[in-house]
């Protein structure tokens, strides 16, 4: 269906090729996904399948892409977009149309399709993407998950052969994101229509995709199916494309020779494949085993051992006044109806505090609330003591550092410098000290004092903007998902330089879907739907609460899923253990001795070690490591 | 700004006229108040504007919009005070001095400025930008790529609003003080701003015109539209209106 032939292409603004020697061959009816580091030539590459190269862009093309024999140099974009439909990164630009139905239907008027069957496609396509009672809506009425529906409908009205996606769910939660690759998968199979998806959710892109091709620096290093490409784990490390923790996790097990099953993608086949490990083991896996006892207690009786319970209740906070805290807040923006209805929680001073919950569920407004974006509309949100509704926001900005979500809505200067210095003249303290804070900041964090903001990775920017937000000292920093559209390396440094702000002192509040992220970094989290807060509580207490999960619709972490269901199937020490590990390496460190027949399992010492909660690492020690 | 020169929906008269019929009526409209300066001719074709506002469910946003061309008619007025000396005279100044002409100039701008405003924005809240450009297209062979340009910028507006406003709260959140102080200092801390909102408007322009490119807008023509735009006795009732108020804006201004 879609041949490259050691394509390339050099942007006529850049000296070098953006993309080169592209040797693909996809089948009709694939679903492939491309994924890869920010810059490694991915939209590039979508850009050759549509057309857009080189008939919107111009510069050198090399090789040839044809598509259904269809050479893309050679025939025109109109006659193109006859055989591949895209759905670009920036849906709201794709819009022409204010209504859903005149949206899916222009398309079908340009090609000149009649009436009456176009009618019928626009129908067809609302069924299967399941937004029929949106037909009459406005689209500027719909949430970010029917937009894309929308938007996908419209491209799959026109009935191509072959369907394009640029990162079609980088602004979705977990559920709307698997809701869109689940219609996409059912109707490009019922239709034969090859499915070209770019990617950073590599654990989706692995349950959906037949292919995945993983690029680096303009050339596709790895391809194939999604356990060919996932079994080369470490390459893809290097390349800064992450893995599922499932597959890092039975890697690592392989890796040890405790494990001599397949290496794993999700969650469901790494609990039986290790389950089924284990009990070739001889370790005890009753089947009909009830599981008994809560995780909190299963946890409280760990500590009580370790005796460190007190240890770390004091690294939640400090006590004494909060840094921030609502009381029986009700909010929402001008004409609306409420979005916040009735929240109620402190935060004190150090802790690391990720909300989450499904897109609309009032986390934004919630982070609004903190720094006084937002005022509340009944209730009080205060500050370190200081009521928000009494405090001008570009006052309350000293205490409280905003990262918003697209750092192009703050970057403003001509150089990085300029940028970091921004703060300090906003708020007329530019001085020696501020100097000082400006060049320790750039060494920190890693940048170019004289590059030009615009000119960098949306990775560099968003650090940009977290660097120039830090480099104020303000005590409170609250991030609205501030690792939306980055890639694996790019997220990791942006968590990193948080987390170091967060040992510092700072208290972290974070917004964010992608639950390894939180997992990972935050010691508390709290759950939020509808408007109201539904959980609060230390991480792994709340994730391993299933009442909680379907009420917000969210998923847990891979390693706090895998643990759950394994766990069910367990019991004794090792039940215990495997019910407290949390993490990738205190799983492989629990699950390499049960599979190797290692520690005992009624001898082993739980020590979460202080500071988890504050989002520091946990380990599990064995009893030999403690003496 | 939510909201700003967007569609509202409804079922009026106005909002089912033909939408090239709305546009010539509210440029003809307009024309008539740029030919008299004749304050109670102006005055009654504000009144009419906003009577038919009022009509259709939209005072409110007309109002409010409304509410902006005075803010801005308000200085030519001070000009026209200032400068305009005639009649009575009322207060000296260096130059000459505040007459009675120079005032009813003033209102007279005002009047003018408003009344010929006031049918353009209802013309966009009861019109869709959608239906004004394909009867364009499909009723006066406008070639589609004017009218999608016409299109785009409407539809942009709102856009690049709401961008400004995010530019904005993003910047108070780091202590510029949009928050505090007066229009001069709130005016002088946005042109910095204006660079951010350039670099956002530009590629969003540029990813709408891909976006549209890819759905076959070089095919689009006068046919190629499934909804029709028939013109009806009341549209062409509007129109022969505001041709004789044209006639009378003309008759006025050379009687009186």
């Amino acid at each position: 269906m879609i041949q490259l032939r050691d394509f390339g292409f050099r942007y006529r603004e850049h000296a070098e090729c953006a993309i080169h020697d592209v040797n693909l061959d996809i089948p009709e009816g694939a679903f492939v996904g491309i994924t890869g580091a920010a810059a490694s030539g991915k939209s590039t590459l979508t850009y050759a399948l549509n057309g857009i190269i080189p008939h919107c862009y111009s510069g050198d093309f090399y090789g040839s892409v044809v598509i259904d024999g269809v050479d893309t140099v050679e025939a025109s974009l109109t006659e193109i977009s006859r055989l591949v439909g895209s759905v670009c990164q920036d849906i709201e630009s794709q819009i022409v149309t204010p209504l859903v139905e005149d949206e899916i239907l222009y398309g079908l008027e340009n090609f000149g399709v009649a009436r009456d069957e176009g009618v019928a496609r626009m129908e067809d396509v609302l069924g299967a993407m399941g937004i029929e009672e949106l037909r009459s809506c406005e689209i500027s009425s719909l949430s970010g998950g029917q937009k894309q529906k929308v938007a996908i409908a419209s491209i799959l009205a026109l009935r191509p052969r072959v369907l394009v996606l640029d990162e079609p769910t980088a602004e979705l939660d977990p559920a709307a994101s698997r809701g869109v690759f689940d219609l996409l998968k059912q109707y490009s199979r019922e239709h034969k229509i090859t499915v070209v998806a770019v990617e950073q959710k590599i654990a989706l892109l692995c349950d959906y995709a037949d292919m995945i091709v993983v690029m680096e620096e303009g050339s596709v290093r790895v391809s194939g199916t999604p356990d060919e490409v996932l079994v080369r784990a470490p390459e893809l490390y290097a390349m800064g494309v992450n893995v599922p923790r499932v597959t890092s996790l039975t890697r690592s097990l392989r890796d040890k020779g405790v494990y001599e099953g397949p290496v794993c993608r999700t969650v469901s086949q790494g609990a039986l494949h290790i389950a089924q490990s284990l009990r070739a083991k001889g370790q005890a896996i009753p089947p009909d085993a009830a599981p008994g006892g809560s995780f909190a207690e299963c946890v409280a009786s760990c500590e009580k051992e370790a005796g460190k319970g007190e240890e770390r209740t004091r690294r939640n906070g400090k006590a004494g006044l909060a840094a921030l805290e609502f009381h029986d807040v009700y909010a929402g923006y001008e004409g609306e109806l409420a979005v916040l209805k009735g929240v109620d929680f402190a935060i004190q001073e150090g802790e690391f505090v990720a909300f989450v919950g499904a897109n609309g569920a009032g986390k934004s407004t919630t982070m609004r609330l903190m720094n006084g974006l937002i005022k509340p509309s009944a209730g009080k949100v205060s500050v370190f003591g200081t009521s928000t509704a009494s405090c001008p926001t570009s006052e309350l900005a000293r205490t409280v550092g905003f990262l918003f979500q697209n750092p192009d809505r703050q970057i403003c200067k001509t150089t990085v410098r300029e940028e970091l210095l921004f703060g300090f003249e906003a708020t007329g303290r530019v001085d020696a000290r501020a100097q000082r804070a400006v060049d320790e900041a750039i060494e920190k964090f890693g940048l170019d004092a004289s590059a030009d903001p615009f000119l960098l990775s949306r990775g560099s920017r968003q650090l940009l903007a977290l660097a120039s937000i830090a480099v104020s000292a303000p005590r409170v920093v609250v991030l609205d998902e501030p690792t939306t559209g980055l890639d694996y390396r790019e997220c990791e440094k942006i968590m990193q330089c948080v987390s170091r702000l967060h040992e510092n002192g700072t208290t972290v509040v974070m917004v964010c879907h992608d639950m390894e992220v939180v997992a990972d970094f935050a010691g508390r989290v709290i759950v939020m739907t509808a408007g109201c807060v539904v959980a609060d509580g230390p991480i792994f207490e709340v994730m391993r609460d299933e009442e909680v999960l379907a009420k917000a619709s969210i998923e847990p972490s891979q390693m706090t899923a895998l643990s759950m269901l394994l766990g069910k199937g367990l019991s004794g020490g090792l039940r215990e253990r495997v019910l407290s590990s949390n993490t990738l390496e205190e799983l492989s460190i629990v699950l390499g001795d049960a599979l190797a027949g290692g520690a005992s399992a009624s001898s082993a010492v739980h020590d979460l070690l202080p500071g988890r909660a504050a989002g520091g690492k946990c380990r599990v020690r064995t009893e030999g490591e403690l003496r | 700004m939510k909201g700003f020169l967007e569609y509202v929906d409804g079922t009026s008269v106005l909002h089912r006229m033909n939408p090239v019929a709305k546009l010539v009526c509210s440029f003809l409209t307009c024309i008539a108040c740029f030919c008299t300066s004749n304050l109670p001719f102006l005055f009654a074709v504000l009144v009419g504007g906003f009577l038919l506002a009022v009509s259709c469910g939209m005072a409110r946003q007309v109002v409010g919009l409304a509410k902006a061309v005075f803010m801005f008619s308000l200085i030519l007025a001070i000009v026209q005070i200032l400068t305009t000396s005639g009649g009575a005279s009322l207060v000296m100044l260096p130059w000459g001095h505040i007459g009675t002409a120079g005032l009813v100039a003033a209102f007279t701008t005002v009047a003018r400025l408003l009344a010929a405003a006031v049918p353009l924005f209802l013309t966009l809240y009861v019109t869709r930008m959608t239906d004004l450009a394909n009867a364009l297209v499909k009723n006066v062979r406008l070639p589609y790529k004017y009218a999608f340009t016409f299109t785009s910028t409407i539809r942009f507006i709102p856009a690049f609003l709401n961008d400004m406003a995010a530019i904005i709260e993003a910047q108070t959140a780091r202590g510029v003080q949009f928050d505090q102080g007066g229009i001069v200092s709130r005016v002088r801390l946005t042109v910095p701003l204006c660079v951010p909102l350039l670099v956002s408007s530009v590629r969003k322009v540029n990813s709408a015109a891909i976006a549209a490119e890819v759905r076959g807008f070089s095919l689009r023509n006068a046919k190629s539209g499934y909804r029709e735009y028939p013109m009806a006795l009341c549209d062409g009732m509007a129109v022969a209106a505001c041709v004789f108020l044209l006639a009378a804006a003309l008759a006025v201004n050379v009687l009186f």
